[in-house]
């Protein structure tokens, strides 16, 4: 009796634990191939995943096993796909040339296997050559174990992927040749001499010369805010025209997990009418935070939950060089449909100029103000103040006196006094006594009073000091809700975010960003890696610490080495960085255990962004731009982390390989 | 007499050339690859390897689980070390070693102030890695009623600054006008741009019968609007010393400046106008020719370029 139960329970144990096991095992099948298609109205040769233009979404439990067959179907082509924020073993990972990886051959078959040890948003993309840019992406969600909501605030009635891409008529070889014949091929909004005339009918010659100079002997273009135009940019693979829906009814929360695909642009998202809350960034959960609109980087994901009460609203993701819209709709499902998208008005491009030298009076289409800057002035040694920048470019009927702005400074001091007003409307500004004295790279006695200024956005991002490493020690004045005097140097390093918000709506600041969980490390770094962005737009080449991949030394990183990543940019482009393997902790001016968790941080052109980084996965992992040109052209290095003999001789011999290769996880080939 | 020092010049120039490519390419990964693998170096392990269905692309996978004796362990090693670094280089080429190239043809009609046309075609191409680069350059120009003259060089060009590239290679050049003109000169320069965004190409040559010489040009982009451009331009061409029997005179032998205006149809198509002064310090006496006179003018040219 107690035999035959004792065999009931074994097979009991034995059916519930199979179970368990299947249930955990999550397949998928993806055939890489070549297919036409036409998104543009041109039909092309595109790079498709189980025959889809813009691959599959694949969806995962945490504490999934996963079980992926690629099946590389291209003519001719190596292709790879990588799991772009996931923690994986470093063979997983899917970067030809790291942890032994080589890519997958034509007509071959690579078996992609690993626990799901994360839940969030995440994307799926091919890390061969330009496939990214020709078709190979998609996303990839993970949701929590049985798909319960790791907060109240997250539990939401629908979920929704919206992918942004920007899709172009030539393929990524065509484009990265291009680039390469001529850096500027694409650049199609570049100044003309016509500009040069206004500029020094505007500020005079000399004012003009001194701008104009700085910017010629670096041979660089103010007007660089992507290097690659005439895209088409998409929505879950849909043009605006052909206007992707997603649908909810009336009091529902939609929850929806924006990732930008793209290869090389950044957009600013907005919903107008439609507050979101972020509540995830980089497929990590981060406290909710509320907002208008936020500006996503390439490869960056955030999540937010929307409680839609009109019939329909438009999302809209623009450019930052303002090319173009990814458009799409959430639509109230018992109402009747919209069948055309209204596509929105583009808003000001922002010249690089203002960002990062700011000498630029862009005063050009004023209406109706009464302007008098009659007395400013500015007595300085030594070229300090060698820029101030007021755009003003979208002002309507504002009474503006700047009749006492003055700025005494000694040495380099105030290189960049930028004032962009672009979004005023019927203000009264008064600025009368603004005053700036300062010596030695540094502004400490900058008074700023702003006390009647009402509901207005001010964007002085890009007021800085250089100090010697030329990084922005923290001279951001980011005032987009102010009513506050501000005269402090501020303290968040991320400054870059000129989107001209309009008055009075909030955008997604990196330092409003905290980790819903506490993070575990909060060690102090032990060292610091400084990695210098770097590059040389003539010839496009870019490079990390003035090397390029083919010619760099790798990073080496000791296992469980709690480190500082320090991403400081000298050029005029920003990077979207991205680290595979691990999350790091982005040093945003919050308390160590809320740093939120970051795959990609946005490096902003004359910036530094810096972050920690615990290493606490063995093996290879890549580290570089995610603009895809960037990365091609060489900005990409290799992180290794491995243990070390207390001798520390040799690293590359010690690089402990995949625990997964001991458990039997098959690596062949299959044919 | 002339077909031996035809054939000398020739041969010096298809050498020159072969020796420059050989330069272009020897730092080429996937060439000294191809070299390491078929070494006779080479260890059995790789031998085996190399044979496996699925190819080297698959290879290193199985290096781990091989299970392998202690005796061909260093082998094996050392053969899996060096596939790793052959694997490791063919991808860290393509994030930076790639190669690419840029050619550009140019053709042009002129007249000058008498109304005397002329012909003159150009090709100039760069190929190579960001740092190794080939630099060929093809001028061929006819004048109404004359032969044409042409020259051809090949140069070695290096980076040696971010926006520079430092030159050196060969020029062969001739004049139908003149039998046994054709001459082979060493070149030397610098090619890039200089800051204000001045594009740049500054030469030294040097050849047989005590031949000295130097060009230099130099040019801009004004955009009038995206699409067209306006381009001032400087071509200096000197000579210090020259023996030979068609020299011409020593000092600033020709001096050309002018204007040249684009519309870029696309950014490949571009036809032009140009305007141009232009100064010859004319030829040099010598037992073949007499000196002639210096000339100077205005020319006005009409043309197109073409970039691929």
């Amino acid at each position: 009796m107690s035999k035959k139960l004792s065999h009931v329970l074994l097979i009991g144990v034995g059916l519930f634990s199979s179970t368990w096991v299947m249930a955990a095992v999550k397949e998928y099948d993806l055939t890489i191939a070549e297919q036409t298609v036409n998104i543009t109205g041109k039909p092309l040769k595109r790079i498709t995943v189980n025959g889809k233009f813009v691959a599959p979404l694949l969806e995962f439990e945490e504490g999934d096993d996963a079980v992926i067959r690629v099946h590389n179907k291209l003519k001719n082509q190596d292709s790879s796909i990588h799991w772009h924020g996931l923690i994986l073993p470093g063979i997983m990972d899917g970067v030809p040339g790291f942890n032994q990886f080589d890519g997958i051959a034509p007509n071959k078959t690579y078996e992609y296997k690993f626990k799901v040890r994360q839940n969030g948003t995440y994307w799926y993309h091919s890390h061969s050559k330009g496939q990214e840019q020709d078709g190979l992406y998609g996303p990839l969600v993970i949701y929590p174990k049985n798909k319960v909501p790791l907060t109240a605030g997250e539990k939401a009635d629908r979920d929704y992927v919206v992918l942004l891409s920007d899709f172009h008529n030539s393929t990524s070889g065509q484009i990265m040749s291009n680039l390469k014949k001529e850096a500027d091929y694409y650049q199609n909004r570049r100044e003309t001499v016509f500009d040069v005339f206004k500029q020094i009918k505007r500020d005079g010659l000399k004012a003009t010369w001194q701008d104009r100079s700085m910017w010629n002997q670096m041979r660089m273009l103010k007007t660089d805010m992507s290097d690659v135009t005439n895209y088409t940019f998409l929505m879950n693979g849909k043009t605006p025209e052909q206007n992707w829906t997603g649908n909810f009814k009336a009091g529902e929360k939609v929850r929806l997990r924006f990732i930008n695909a793209s290869a090389m642009s950044f957009f600013d998202v907005r919903i107008p009418n439609l507050k979101m809350t972020v509540v995830s960034a980089d497929g990590q959960p981060v406290k909710p935070v509320p907002v208008d609109e936020f500006r996503i980087g390439t490869a960056e994901t955030y999540d937010v939950i929307v409680e839609p009460k009109q019939a329909n609203y438009q999302i809209e993701a623009e450019s930052i060089d303002r090319s173009g819209f990814s458009v799409g709709t959430l639509h109230d499902e018992n109402t009747t449909p919209v069948k055309n998208i209204v596509m929105p008005k583009p808003r000001p491009r922002s010249l690089l100029t203002m960002e990062d030298m700011g000498m630029d009076h862009d005063m050009s289409s004023m209406n109706g103000m009464d302007h008098d800057m009659s007395s400013m002035k500015s007595e300085s040694k030594d070229q300090s103040m060698s820029g101030m920048d007021h755009d003003m470019s979208s002002m309507k009927g504002m009474d503006h006196d700047m009749s006492s702005m003055k700025s005494d400074s000694k040495e380099q001091s105030m290189p960049g006094m930028d004032h962009d007003m672009s979004s005023m409307k019927g203000m009264d500004h008064d600025m009368s006594s603004m005053k700036s004295d300062s010596k030695e790279q540094s502004m400490p006695g900058m008074d700023h009073d702003m006390s009647s200024m009402k509901g207005m956005d001010h964007d002085m991002s890009s007021m800085k000091s250089d100090s010697k490493d030329q990084s922005m020690s923290g001279m951001n004045h980011d005032m987009s809700a102010m009513n506050t005097n501000t005269s402090e140097t501020s303290d968040v390093v991320y400054g870059w975010a000129n989107a001209s918000t309009p008055v009075g709506q909030r955008a997604l600041k990196y330092s409003d960003l905290q980790s819903l969980n506490p993070q575990q490390d909060t060690r102090a770094p032990e060292r610091e890696i400084e990695i210098r962005l770097g590059g040389n737009m003539e010839r496009y080449i870019w490079t990390i610490n003035g090397k390029k991949f083919n010619q760099t030394e790798p990073f080496k990183v000791k296992y469980g080495e709690r480190i500082r990543l320090k991403f400081i940019n000298d050029s005029m482009m920003a990077h979207p960085m991205h680290l595979h393997g691990m999350f790091m902790q982005l040093e945003n001016g919050q308390d160590p255990s809320n740093m939120p968790n970051k795959h990609t941080v946005i490096v902003p052109p004359g910036k530094t962004v810096t972050t920690l980084l615990t290493a606490d996965e063995l093996g290879e992992w890549a580290i570089h731009c995610h603009l895809l040109y960037h990365m091609s052209a060489g900005m990409m290095n290799k992180l290794i982390v491995a243990n070390v003999d207390s001798n520390g001789t040799d690293m590359k011999d010690v690089v402990a390989q995949p625990k997964t290769n001991d458990k039997g996880v098959n690596q062949h080939a299959h044919h | 007499m002339r077909t031996t020092k035809k054939l000398y010049s020739k041969t010096l120039l298809s050498i020159a050339l072969i020796g420059l490519s050989g330069v272009v390419f020897a730092n080429d990964g996937s060439t000294e690859n191809i070299d390491n693998s078929v070494s006779p170096t080479q260890s059995e392990g790789i031998n085996i390897l190399l044979k496996e269905p699925g190819g080297l692309g698959y290879v290193e996978r199985n290096v781990y689980q091989k299970p392998s004796t202690d005796n061909d362990k260093g082998k094996t090693k050392a053969s899996e070390n060096l596939m790793l670094n052959q694997n490791h280089d063919k991808h860290l080429k393509e994030h930076g070693g790639q190669i690419f190239q840029s050619t550009k043809f140019e053709n042009e009609w002129t007249v000058d102030e008498d109304g005397k046309g002329a012909l003159g075609s150009k090709i100039e191409t760069l190929i190579g890695t960001d740092e190794n680069r080939l630099f060929i350059e093809a001028n061929w120009d006819k004048t109404e009623s004359n032969d044409p003259k042409y020259d051809v060089s090949a140069l070695y060009s290096r980076n040696v600054a971010p926006f520079w590239d430092v030159q050196a290679g060969v020029r062969y050049s001739e004049d139908k006008n003149n039998s046994n003109s054709d001459r082979v000169d060493g070149v030397i320069g610098v090619l890039g741009l200089a800051p204000y965004f001045f594009e740049t190409q500054a030469y030294l040559y040097g050849g047989e019968n005590n031949f000295w010489g130097a060009s230099f040009e130099v040019e801009r982009d004004f955009l009038l609007t995206q699409k067209l451009i306006t381009q001032p331009y400087l071509e200096m061409d000197a000579v210090f010393s020259d023996n030979s029997d068609y020299a011409a005179k020593s000092g600033l032998s020709e001096l050309k400046t002018g204007i040249k205006t684009r519309y870029e149809i696309t950014k490949r198509i571009r036809p032009f106008i140009d305007v141009a002064y232009q100064y010859e310090k004319g030829q040099k006496a010598t037992s073949m020719q007499e000196a002639t006179e210096s000339e100077k003018g205005w020319k006005y040219g009409a043309g197109i370029e073409l970039v691929f």
